[in-house]
């Protein structure tokens, strides 16, 4: 980019419209600095230590496993955020750059949170890199910031789709909240781990807003350029194999594993959240682009 | 010319595609199940009656493939059907088929969707076969 395009021509917030209240990132932005600010360390792990020793090894192993791929798994989007953020910013959408600095911050933390996990309670300081299988691989060391980082030289609309589709649709909305729910149920049911428990539903909460700003970013892209839904469509077809081989490795071709987490119940998990996303995002095929940026959408 | 989507013909000639497609024989290599594929009674745009096809895939061959009989959909272990709008939109490339599953707008009535889940490349290979074909589609939606 020439240094020429390194300038401000005006600020949003010295112009009569301010900043947009009522736009969807700017109630987002309000919701986090309520509900985000939680702090992973003081969570109190005493119990879920107390736990750990009275797990099987079989247990121990799954719960291991689950954590390498969650923590790698928020590491990888803290350190691929940046620039779609930065396309936000260049584009000069104010609001939305506000909200994505708390999306980063959270995302910071949940690394944080499970890494804590693995220090204090599982204390296992081996490399968990070994519990990264073929596609899982594939989606979080070559997808994810692959589609990410492309946005440095192509900040099209349709470049953006792919990496919205990549990061919010398939790696935080199908791989992470479905890994996450079925974790918390297993952990709730079992009543163990109470200070895991209580940081994977203030993560899961956090996630929330994540999903629903990017839910916002395709239905805003799709009313903009229309052309955008062929993309969408063909970069879910694309993860498609990957996310679902990342849920079949995790099963090792097998119903349950060692938690009694069902295949069954991911499947399941994923469909649901998927569908009512997808069918909002289908609506702004026939939306205007300021009924998608002030849509009162609650439960966020 | 074409063949009307979901006909004894398309279907026939659908088989064919599939027999010829190698990456649909890797990605299949372990599927034994037949199944049929079945697009709704929509008067509207005149599909009188429920249409399906029958497809007797089995280890990355596919051999069998025609119109269904109701005898064939009470056998198979798998049927997948969603209405005419849906099958057109997957067939052109409007949406894409997992999606669509996962979205529950076409519908797996009957069959293990975590079994399905290992074949994804397969069923989109399927897919890939049938958007080769010429296809005449439904009045109103074509
Ligand atoms: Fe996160
Ligand atoms: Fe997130």
């Amino acid at each position: 980019m020439a240094s020429a395009m390194y300038r401000h021509d005006g600020f949003q917030s010295t112009t009569h419209e301010g900043l947009r209240q009522n736009l969807f990132p700017m109630r987002l932005y309000h919701k986090a600095k309520k509900l985000g600010t939680w702090d992973p360390c003081s969570l109190d792990f005493g119990k879920d230590q107390e736990d750990w020793k009275k797990f099987s090894p079989e247990e121990q192993e799954t719960f291991i496993r689950l954590c390498s791929l969650f923590v790698a798994g928020e590491e990888s989007v803290t350190r691929d955020l940046l620039p779609l953020m930065m396309v936000i910013s260049q584009e000069g959408r104010v609001e939305e750059e506000m909200f994505l600095t708390t999306f980063l911050w959270e995302e910071a933390k949940h690394t944080e949170f499970f890494r804590r996990f693995l220090d204090e309670v599982v204390k296992d300081t081996s490399d968990l890199s070994r519990f990264h299988s073929p596609h899982y691989r594939t989606v979080f060391y070559e997808e994810l910031p692959k589609a990410m980082f492309a946005l440095l030289s192509d900040p099209s609309p349709e470049a953006m789709a792919r990496a919205a589709v990549t990061y919010h649709m398939i790696v935080e909305g199908v791989l992470a909240e479905t890994g996450y729910q079925a974790f918390f149920d297993v952990i709730e049911a079992r009543n163990v781990t109470p200070g895991l428990k209580e940081g994977i539903g203030l993560l899961k909460r956090d996630e929330s807003r994540h999903i629903a700003w990017g839910v916002y970013l395709l239905s805003r892209l799709i009313a903009e350029h229309p052309s955008v839904w062929d993309v969408i469509q063909e970069r879910m077809g694309e993860l498609w194999p990957h996310a679902i081989g990342v849920v079949n490795e995790l099963f090792e071709g097998k119903p349950t594993n060692a938690l009694g987490q069902s295949l069954d119940d991911f499947i399941h998990y994923a469909q649901e959240q998927f569908a009512t996303r997808m069918d909002r995002i289908e609506l702004a095929r026939n939306k205007s682009l300021s009924s998608i940026e002030q849509v009162l959408e609650e439960g966020v | 010319m074409g063949y009307e989507i979901f006909s004894d013909e398309w279907a026939r000639h659908w088989g064919e595609q599939v027999k010829q497609n190698m990456a649909y024989r890797t990605a299949a290599a372990s599927w034994e199940w037949p199944l049929v594929l079945l697009i709704e009674r929509d008067p509207s745009v005149g599909i009188t009656e429920d249409r399906g096809v029958y497809l007797d895939l089995y280890h990355g061959e596919c051999r069998e493939a025609r119109a269904a009989t109701k005898h064939d959909i009470e056998q198979v272990p798998f049927v997948i059907q969603g209405d005419a709008y849906t099958w057109v939109e997957v067939l052109r490339g409007k949406l894409e088929a997992i999606s669509t599953i996962m979205r529950g707008k076409l519908r797996l009535t009957k069959g293990n969707m975590s079994t399905l889940a290992g074949y994804v490349l397969a069923a989109q290979e399927l897919v890939k076969s049938a958007q080769g074909l010429e296809s005449v589609y439904p009045e109103g939606l074509a």
